[in-house]
Order: C-alpha cells, then sequence, then structure tokens
C-alpha cells in the first residue's frame, strides 16, 4: 500500500510539473504578444483594419440678391445590399426581412452583385434596421448628399453642376465652379476601425481634423432677372 | 509538504483550517462568475448583450446544485453502473451523428426546444471513470495499453466524425493521464504521439486544406488573409490587451475578428480586456485548483479512487491548457472551450457534474471493507 501510494504521488507530480510547464510555456507566449512584441503585432493589425477616411463638409448655399436660396445640399440615406458571395438564398432572405419593415424595397442592381434596396430611408427606419444590419453583414445603408437647385431649367444652367471628388462637392461650371473656393469648405478627416465585413465598429470613430462648412455665396441677381436671361 | 497537510484536509470535520473540497468548490464557483463577466464582456456590441450571460449564470447555479447533488452521490453508485452509463453516453454519441444538429459546422449537438445539448462534452467525466473502471480488468503492461487505447479509439470515433478534433484531443488527453497514472509505460506512451502524427500525415496527404492550415499556423504571414487569418487576429488580440488592457468591455478586436468571442476565444477577448495582468491569474487560480485537487487524491482511499479524482483535475487543466495554447498560438486553431468560463450550458455542467463525482470518489460516504482494498479489487 505504501509502495503503491508513493507511486501514484510520483506520477502525479510528474505530470503536475508536465502541466506546470505547458502552463509556464503559454504564459510566456501570452507575455510576448501582450508586452514584448505588443507594438509590431498592433502596427501591423491597425493596416488591416484602422482605416482613415473623410467626412463632407457641408457646401454653402447660394442666394439670390433677395435672400431667397437657389442652390443648395441634402443629405440621403439609401440601403444597400453589397454581397460578397452571389448567394441568392441569402439575398432573398435579407430582402423579405428587410420589406417587413420598408414594404417597398426591391432589388435594383447598381453593380455585379451591388443592390441598391431602397433610396433615402428616414431616421426612425434607419433605427428599425439596425439589428438586421447586424444579422446580414452585406447589407449596408449609405449616405449620399445630393445638390438640389431651384426647378427652372434657366436657373439650373446658371447655378451650374457639382461632382464629387476627394469625399467633398466641387463645382465643374456655372456659378457653383466660379465660386467654388467660398462654397466648398474643408472635409473632416476620420479614423475608424473596421470588422471582417469593413463595417464600422461601434465606439472606434475617432475625429482627426474638424470639418469646415463652406459659406454661402449671396448672387446680385435676383430669380426672376435669371429666369430671363 | 508536512505544511501543507496541516493546513489542507480532505473533508469539513477533518480539517482544522480549511477543508479542501470546499476550496474546490468556491474556487470553480469564482472561475464560474469571471467566466461570466468574460462573456459579458465578449459579447456587450451585440443586439441582445445579456442573452449570453444570463443563460451562464443559470447554467452556472444549475451546474454548482448539481455538482454538490453528484459528490453526496455514494461513489460505489457509480462505480456500480459504469458499464451501464458507458453504454449510454456512447449510444448519445453515435445518435447524434444521425439526429443531432450541425453548428459550426460539427454535428455534435442534440436540440431540445431551444436548449442545445452537447453529449462529447458531458461524457467527459464518464469516459474518465470507464476508462479507470476498464483499465483495471487488463493486465498491466501492453495489454493494459492496447485496451484503453482501444476504448479510446472507439469512444473518439464518433466524435472525429462529427468532425470536432479539439475534443478529440481532450479525450486523448485523457487517457493518457489515466494510463499513466494506472502505472503505465513511458514507452507504450510514445506509441500515442507517433500514431497521432501518422494519421494527420496520412489525413494531410489527401487533404490540402489541412495541410495549408498547418502551414498557416508555422508561418501565417505567408497567407495573412488565408489560411493564416486565425493566427494573426489571435496574435493582433493579445497584442491590443498589452499589459493592463484596453478596458472592461472593450474586447472590439475580439468581437470583429475572433471566431466566437464568448466561448472558443474567451480567453483572448479577456486578454485584450485586461490585459496579460488580468489573465494571468485565470491561469494561477487554475493551477491553485489541480493542486487542491492532487492534494485531494491522495485523501482518497484506494488507488482506483486516486486516479479518477486526479485524472478529472488534471483533464480539467489539460482542456483548460488547449484552449489558452490554441488563444495564444501555442497551438494551431481549434475549437475547443475554456472550461468552466467559457460559454456553453453543456461543456460547464460537464465540468461541475465530473468534480460532483470527483468529490464523492474523495469522500467517505461509504464504508470501504478494507484499507488495502487495491486498484483491482476495487
Amino acid at each position: 500500500m505504501e509502495n503503491s501510494t508513493d507511486n501514484f504521488k510520483i506520477r502525479a507530480l510528474q505530470l503536475l510539473w508536465c502541466i506546470l510547464i505547458w502552463a509556464i510555456l503559454a504564459s510566456c507566449w501570452l507575455f510576448y504578444y501582450s508586452v514584448f512584441a505588443r507594438q509590431k503585432y498592433m502596427e501591423l493589425g491597425n493596416k488591416i483594419a484602422v482605416r482613415q477616411g473623410t467626412y463632407y463638409a457641408g457646401r454653402g448655399r447660394i442666394l439670390d440678391k433677395n435672400d431667397r436660396v437657389l442652390a443648395w445640399s441634402e443629405k440621403y440615406f439609401d440601403l444597400y445590399l453589397i454581397s460578397s458571395e452571389e448567394d441568392q438564398n441569402i439575398r432573398n432572405m435579407a430582402l423579405h426581412k428587410v420589406m417587413e419593415i420598408l414594404p417597398d424595397a426591391a432589388f435594383h442592381r447598381v453593380k455585379d452583385s451591388d443592390f441598391l434596396l431602397k433610396r433615402e430611408i428616414s431616421p426612425d427606419k434607419i433605427i428599425e434596421l439596425e439589428p438586421l444590419l447586424t444579422k446580414f453583414p452585406d447589407l449596408k445603408i449609405l449616405p449620399r448628399t445630393e445638390r438640389k437647385v431651384v426647378d427652372y431649367a434657366e436657373v439650373r444652367n446658371y447655378i451650374g453642376r457639382v461632382e464629387f471628388k476627394d469625399g467633398n462637392q466641387h463645382g465643374v461650371s456655372g456659378i457653383e465652379k466660379d465660386y467654388d473656393s467660398i462654397l466648398a469648405g474643408t472635409c473632416g478627416i476620420y479614423e475608424v476601425m473596421l470588422d471582417r465585413h469593413k463595417n464600422w465598429v461601434q465606439g472606434t470613430w475617432l475625429l482627426k481634423r474638424k470639418a469646415i462648412s463652406g459659406n454661402d455665396v449671396k448672387l446680385d441677381v435676383s430669380l426672376e432677372e435669371i429666369k430671363k436671361n | 509538504m508536512k505544511i501543507l497537510d496541516k493546513y489542507f484536509t480532505a473533508f469539513p470535520g477533518e480539517s482544522p483550517v480549511f477543508p479542501l473540497a470546499m476550496l474546490i468548490q468556491g474556487l470553480l464557483f469564482m472561475l464560474g462568475l469571471w467566466g461570466c463577466l468574460a462573456i459579458y464582456n465578449a459579447t456587450m456590441y451585440a443586439v441582445s448583450p445579456f442573452y449570453f450571460v444570463g443563460r451562464q449564470l443559470l447554467w452556472l447555479v444549475l451546474g454548482m446544485g448539481l455538482m454538490m447533488f453528484c459528490a453526496r452521490i455514494p461513489f460505489s453508485v457509480y462505480r456500480d453502473n459504469v458499464e451501464l452509463l458507458t453504454v449510454l453516453f456512447y449510444i448519445s454519441l453515435l445518435a447524434v451523428l444521425i439526429f443531432g444538429v450541425r453548428i459550426n459546422g460539427m454535428k455534435g449537438w442534440f436540440m431540445v426546444g431551444n436548449i442545445f445539448i452537447q453529449p462529447s462534452e458531458l461524457a467527459k467525466g464518464f469516459f474518465i471513470l470507464a476508462l479507470c473502471h476498464f483499465g483495471g480488468k487488463f493486465r498491466p503492461g501492453m495489454r493494459r495499453f492496447a485496451g484503453m487505447a482501444l476504448i479510446t479509439l472507439l469512444w473518439v470515433l464518433p466524435i472525429a466524425l462529427q468532425p470536432d478534433f479539439g475534443t478529440v484531443l481532450v479525450y486523448i488527453a485523457g487517457f493518457i493521464i489515466v494510463y499513466w497514472l494506472m502505472n503505465g509505460s513511458f514507452w507504450h506512451l510514445l506509441l500515442v504521439p507517433a500514431t497521432l502524427f501518422s494519421i494527420a500525415g496520412w489525413i494531410i496527404n489527401f487533404n490540402p486544406y489541412l495541410l495549408n492550415r498547418i502551414l498557416g499556423y508555422l508561418c501565417p504571414e505567408l497567407d495573412p488573409l488565408g489560411f493564416g487569418w486565425h493566427i494573426r487576429q489571435f496574435q493582433f488580440t493579445l497584442a491590443r490587451g498589452g499589459l493592463w488592457g484596453m478596458k472592461w468591455g472593450k474586447a472590439l478586436w475580439a468581437n470583429s475578428y475572433l471566431p466566437l468571442a464568448h466561448s472558443d476565444s474567451v480567453f483572448a477577448s479577456l486578454a485584450e480586456s485586461l490585459g496579460f495582468m488580468g489573465t494571468f491569474p485565470v491561469i494561477v487560480v487554475m493551477g491553485i485548483l489541480v493542486f487542491a485537487v492532487f492534494r485531494l487524491s491522495l485523501k482518497a482511499e484506494t488507488e482506483f479512487r486516486k486516479v479518477f479524482v486526479l485524472s478529472i483535475g488534471l483533464l480539467f487543466a489539460a482542456q483548460a491548457l488547449i484552449h489558452i495554447s490554441v488563444n495564444v498560438t501555442l497551438m494551431p486553431a481549434t475549437g475547443i472551450t475554456l472550461p468552466v468560463l467559457s460559454y456553453g450550458g453543456s461543456s460547464l455542467l460537464s465540468t461541475l457534474i465530473s468534480f460532483g463525482i470527483m468529490l464523492s470518489a474523495a469522500g467517505r460516504h461509504e464504508t470501504i471493507s478494507s484499507s488495502k482494498v487495491n486498484y483491482n479489487q476495487e
């Protein structure tokens, strides 16, 4: 009995030593990544996940000499299905769920496997859609800024057009081009962490540079004069 | 050792200071609560952040009750019914391949209402009991090794077919532990890695996917967006944690990039939030728990019980170290839970029930006719 107990004790201690060595090794590995090589792996990780982006500064309005607004910018949110795989079942399931919230949503192919489901979603619908965005990572709500001009052909020609370049609207013709430096403003810069589906990770948005909105431009002609010319 | 004997004795009434059984139960409960916090930390940004932690807390309370209940049942009840229990659990392992549901690519769960039961987790403690029981029936030497290896092989075959290789690894560790404690030969045990490597080599030969996974483990920088992806993500998660951690609830990388941050990657997600200083104590507490089990095993009356008691403790340690090693990239990625801490009712209940039976084996609820009963006689 004595011998067998001693033998058990010896064998048990041998196993305990193996476990202890294994635990020390695992702790050393943990220490290596958390402390010793931390900087190197942080930088490598940030290259994958951290992205810098610009956000729209807000283009100034164009007013006539009577302070009537002729051109202004409006922000909208559209719902897309940007699918990495051509899986019809997942697509249909996502659309079915979306239609419970937005009954008139439908597939409109934008690119190969990218679909626009609904334009101009209201803020309350965005809140309702939030759980679906987590469940179906291919569903994305993307912002869109549109430049609006009062609805007269003569005024539209006179005011001109804008195009998006480097995250900001820039005038390419007419008044929009002539006064672009005043209207455009400066884009803001942010940094954000993306998850594996390229969605923003909640709570990681960091402002790097504040956006400066463009200034309004007041013309020395009135709406009626533009229409006549 | 003399000093330790003075302070750590087996059960209330025998101890002048601190009963070991109470220490083990207390440590398990503490680790369980720690696990609940870790699960909440890993699922804070989920749609229902209290869903997983709420269920885990329920399992923990139920598990503690079951552990105490199992500890009260005389060990002879388990020992006398070991054949029946073995057959029942083996049938459940086979049945899950036919009637089970597939989750994360593994067909290893029975679905009862909205509860998922994983028989391969629940069977762990009973596998150790069966191995101790049937192993004792074989003559020591090669015959015992072959017999126990055959039992293990039959047991892990349905689990490998699920396929759940992480759990297979835990069962093989269980076999090595029990065989070694039953005076097994070191040379016989060398056959285990030799066989495993041969089988792995043979499988890899036909399955380039596995070869790529191993290459991804050895050189993740060769294919960081493909086969090296998981290893890389574990490294980045640990690096973000640093010495003191990001902040409680800020396991952002684990939540965004690691698979199953609340179960198979719970150690890494804990490391991201609490850093090295917050996770190292988990290893220390588990070490204290295993040492307490070792001290308790020395108090058990027969060799059969000693082997069973310590095997349960060491199996717990082996599973924990496999999980931690995978999470710190010491081992290739495989899905395995951190016992008591990871989310999962089957895993938690299995561990606590095993510890309950272990406490019963170490206790003195029944009279053993002779203090000189040896392993084979019991």
